[in-house]
């Protein structure tokens, strides 16, 4: 490419105006420049990856710069994200059995599942439940008489579980207590289908919540360090 | 503000890096003449050659960069020995370059977001070689079988020159997808400004933060740029069928099956479309069958020496039976997404609507344009590529069109830039 130095101003001025809207519309250039001038590398990861939401970012490096473990620490995160360990975990190193860290905790896992074309799909996900532990219907009226059989199946139509009900009530949870893993996903649709109800009945379903059994309960283990719903424990 | 004079500097070391390579030796002294911007771009690719040699033989980072830095000034030396003229900076280019590096570097700095992929292996594959440069620890680690070329690239200047943090690597990435899309460009005969104009508006429509969050198509766009600029400087000059062409063609794409897994069937692409334009060159095409096969033959026996099995490939479910009635459903969620990503590229956009135009009003099927044909042969093996990709490659079809399509779409997008290239030659925009 050679240089041509006579630049004619028309085509520079369009050159000029081009460069700024890249600088208003997609960078906010000098916005970020002071950003980063004010912010320090760790506060912009905690800012993007989360303190102890998200990936837990700041919650691990902060226990791992405490006690500078020599292994690696296993990282259960409960939202359903990419596993934290190319934050603190190094390839290849062996992992410590004694601890775990647990981010995003919540005792009481919920699947939620909203109507669409007469079946209820779920709207979240969960990695690690060993079971379905109750159920309840929100529904536009006070109870639904049956009999009704709710049938609950994966994207490939196999049935994961089936239960006859005599009726259904807003707002009750409905004890299940069935043990299964196949409810455990990071991206799949479930469906649930309610059979034996009048379309007018289906219609007043506004959604489910299926209650799942959670697979780690931390009263079983020492906790070491706690910040929210972060943890480190010792087993 | 420490930060920000490293993101400069990290990129004015780029410059120099690839300014100075011992390749320029030999492009120098062909007779086919390379550009200043070409020069850095394909001492990139040299580059990306010979660090995948050293991780083979597993030298250590450090001692890769002195043996590189020396091999740098040898070449310069004899350069000067022989009184051979030094390539002239294009001072302009550099200025340009270092404008858009440094912007897109600290959009990069503040985002910093790794991608899902990033984070599940390509960043713990590239802090491994960050730590240790020896590729054979990978082996028991999640993906064994992805390539790992792109991470020892990040790996590598993440650490060298100042060592600060992961995303320095990543600038790399940033360096290399502007001053590809710079070089290609000089191909299209228009003014010098108009150039750069041209080049900026490719740069703004394709730049996205996604494409450098880790993942590695980013690499495989731009290698494929600098193969597809190759290929018009020496058509230009009706060097097709010469081996110093196929040599630095083939020396230009060898990197790409060791950077995703998908670059390999690029790879093969690239050269059968190319084969079944000039077949009947007898030679030509059975040089460039033979090295599809090399290549093939280098990335298995890799593999198979460290006994890694293609796990991330779901063949044992995809092969079934039952996949094999699902085909025409799973075909609806392909093309669905095949529409909707293809819609969100404005490249894609571009290029098809443009090969629309040459088919329907400059009489396609009549002309016997090689080029013509390459596009199209390219974008017929293209999509049965995709096709076959998406059915057989994991189980559940519909999640990973619905995730993948985006990045498979946008390695192959540089093809739009030669319906381009087309658009000039049949003098469109006069």
């Amino acid at each position: 490419m050679k240089s041509n130095f006579k630049i004619k101003n028309s085509i520079f001025i369009f050159f000029s105006f081009l460069i700024f809207l890249f600088f208003f519309k997609y960078n906010e250039i000098p916005k970020k420049t002071f950003s980063l001038l004010t912010d320090n590398y760790n506060n912009r990861m905690i800012k993007m990856y989360g303190f102890c939401e998200k990936d837990g970012y700041g919650f691990l490096r902060e226990i791992k710069d405490k006690y500078k473990f020599e292994k690696n620490i296993k990282i259960i995160n409960f939202k359903p994200r990419p596993p934290s360990d190319w934050i603190i975990n190094k390839v290849n190193s062996i992992y410590d059995d004694h601890y775990i860290f647990i981010i995003n905790y919540v005792k009481d896992i919920d699947l939620t599942f909203v109507k669409k074309n007469n079946f209820f799909y779920n709207t979240n996900d969960y990695e690690f439940s060993d079971g379905i532990s109750k159920i309840k219907f929100n529904i536009a009226k006070k109870k639904i008489s049956g009999p009704i059989k709710l049938v609950i199946k994966d994207k490939n139509d196999k049935k994961i579980y089936e239960k006859q009900l005599d009726k259904i009530e807003d707002d009750v949870w409905i004890n299940i207590s069935y043990k299964t893993k196949e409810l455990n996903s990071r991206w799949n649709k479930f469906q649930i289908e309610i059979q034996g109800l009048e379309k007018s009945d289906l219609d007043k379903i506004l959604d489910i919540k299926v209650r799942l059994i959670s697979s780690f309960n931390i009263d079983n283990y020492q906790i070491i360090e706690n910040s929210n719903n972060c943890y480190l424990l010792k087993k | 503000m420490k930060e920000v004079i490293f993101i400069i500097l990290q990129n004015f070391f780029f410059f120099l890096f690839f300014y100075i390579s011992p390749f320029n030796l030999i492009l120098e002294n062909a007779k086919t003449k390379f550009s200043f911007i070409d020069q850095i771009n394909l001492n990139i690719i040299f580059f990306l050659n010979i660090l995948l040699i050293s991780s083979f033989i597993k030298i250590n980072n450090f001692y890769f960069i002195i043996f590189y830095i020396i091999l740098c000034l040898i070449s310069l030396l004899i350069k000067i020995y022989y009184k051979w003229e030094i390539k002239k900076i294009d001072l302009s280019l550099v200025f340009i370059t270092l404008i858009l590096t440094t912007i897109f570097s600290i959009d990069l700095a503040t985002s910093i977001e790794l991608s899902w992929d990033a984070k599940w292996f390509w960043f713990l594959k590239t802090s491994a070689l960050y730590a240790e440069n020896n590729i054979y620890l990978l082996k028991d680690f999640i993906s064994p079988d992805y390539p790992h070329l792109g991470s020892l690239a990040w790996s590598l200047f993440w650490k060298y020159p100042f060592n600060l943090n992961e995303y320095f690597g990543r600038i790399f990435y940033i360096f290399f997808f502007i001053t590809s899309i710079l070089s290609f460009v000089e191909v299209i005969k228009v003014e010098y400004l108009k150039k750069i104009f041209i080049s900026l508006l490719f740069i703004f429509l394709i730049y996205e933060k996604s494409i450098f969050s880790g993942n590695q198509e980013i690499l495989v766009f731009s290698i494929f740029v600098i193969t597809l600029k190759i290929f018009l400087i020496f058509m230009e000059k009706k060097k097709i069928y010469s081996y110093f062409f196929i040599n630095l063609f083939i020396f230009s794409i060898f990197p790409l099956a060791w950077i995703k897994n998908e670059g390999f069937f690029l790879t093969a692409i690239i050269i059968f479309s190319l084969i079944l334009i000039f077949y009947q060159f007898s030679n030509f095409s059975n040089y460039l069958i033979l090295i599809t096969f090399l290549i093939f033959f280098s990335r298995q026996m890799f593999l198979f020496i460290q006994n890694i099995n293609l796990e991330s490939f779901e063949f044992d479910k995809t092969l079934k039976s039952s996949n094999f009635e699902n085909i025409l459903n799973n075909s609806f969620f392909i093309f669905k997404d095949l529409i909707i990503y293809s819609l969100l590229q404005p490249l894609i956009i571009f290029g098809v609507i443009s090969m629309l135009y040459i088919i329907l009003f400059h009489k396609f099927f009549l002309k016997k344009e090689k080029l013509l044909n390459f596009i199209f042969i390219f974008f017929i093996l293209k999509m049965v590529f995709i096709f076959f990709a998406f059915h057989f490659s994991m189980e559940n079809v519909e999640w990973q069109s619905k995730v993948g399509m985006k990045r498979v779409l946008f390695q192959f997008s540089p093809i739009y830039l030669l319906v381009f290239y087309y658009l000039d030659k049949i003098k469109i925009f006069k």
